[in-house]
């Protein structure tokens, strides 16, 4: 028997499988993030003082240009193998890698900066957050980074197989690529600039 | 909701923060001074309307999408 509702949508809910399982594994993310910046805002008003300008606004702004660019690779992959566009499909998804592994690229110069100056989680409440928010914010592009490369590699088979399928799996991805760099359009803000 | 549409959704917050980040340098320019904050507002402007034109245009050519 065949799994129902991989490709086309149920009339009662208009999702198919792939769509209803992203947007419950994003609800929980926000759940997740959401916490994490209550417990932010808590520590924040709670403190006596808090520190500011601790952080280094042209990173954080190189890293938000890196992250919006790469949301517009992401969503241009996905419009390419809409158009049957196979090329420029895999052109597109390889570039969103490459500015992803730039984003991480990026944050490893800002740690190390922060670590050789002893600034590491222990040193003050603003920088047990700033590592907490960043560093998961980190491993979801890391997350990112190894699906769209399954993607260009051994997932790339089902296009072949089944090409619908494979098209509603990369607009997946593209969403949950969409709610990292949301994420970090929150973060950079507050962290940063507040 | 489709990637299209949470797609727009997120060009339209990056907007909002390009004018934030406007604001937040020009504050930072009365405040302080120094030609870094002055080109900052000037660049972020630049990019909120680069990221406006580039939202209608996407808009525009993926509605059959």
């Amino acid at each position: 028997m065949e799994i129902p509702y991989i490709v086309e949508t149920r009339a009662d809910t208009g999702l198919n499988n792939v769509k209803l399982g992203i947007w419950l594994f994003l609800a929980s993310e926000v759940m997740l993030f959401g916490a994490l910046f209550s417990t932010y805002i808590i520590l924040r008003v709670g403190a006596p003082e808090w520190p500011r300008g601790e952080l280094s606004v042209i990173f954080g702004a190189a890293n938000t240009i890196i992250l919006i660019s790469s949301s517009v690779t992401m969503v241009m992959a996905w419009a390419s193998l809409k158009m049957h566009a196979w090329g420029k499909h895999r052109f597109y998804l390889l570039v969103t890698v490459g500015l992803a592994l730039f984003f991480l690229v990026n944050k490893f110069f800002e740690y190390a900066e922060h670590v050789g100056k002893h600034e590491i989680p222990s040193y003050n409440t603003f920088f047990a957050i700033y590592y907490t928010l960043t560093g998961l914010h980190g491993l979801h592009i890391v997350g990112g980074i190894v699906v769209m490369l399954y993607f260009l590699g051994p997932g790339a088979k089902l296009a072949k197989k089944n090409p619908d399928q494979f098209t509603n799996r990369i607009e997946a991805t593209g969403l949950y690529w969409h709610f990292v760099d949301l994420v970090w359009i929150f973060l950079f803000p507050v962290l940063y600039l507040l | 909701m489709s990637l299209r549409a949470f797609h727009l959704l997120f060009i339209a917050l990056s907007v909002i923060l390009t004018v934030f980040f406007a604001v937040w340098a020009g504050a930072q320019y009365q405040s302080a001074g120094g030609a870094g904050f002055a080109l900052a507002v000037v660049l972020s402007l630049a990019c909120g309307v680069a990221l406006t034109v580039y939202g209608t245009a996407f808009q525009r050519k993926t509605r059959r999408l």
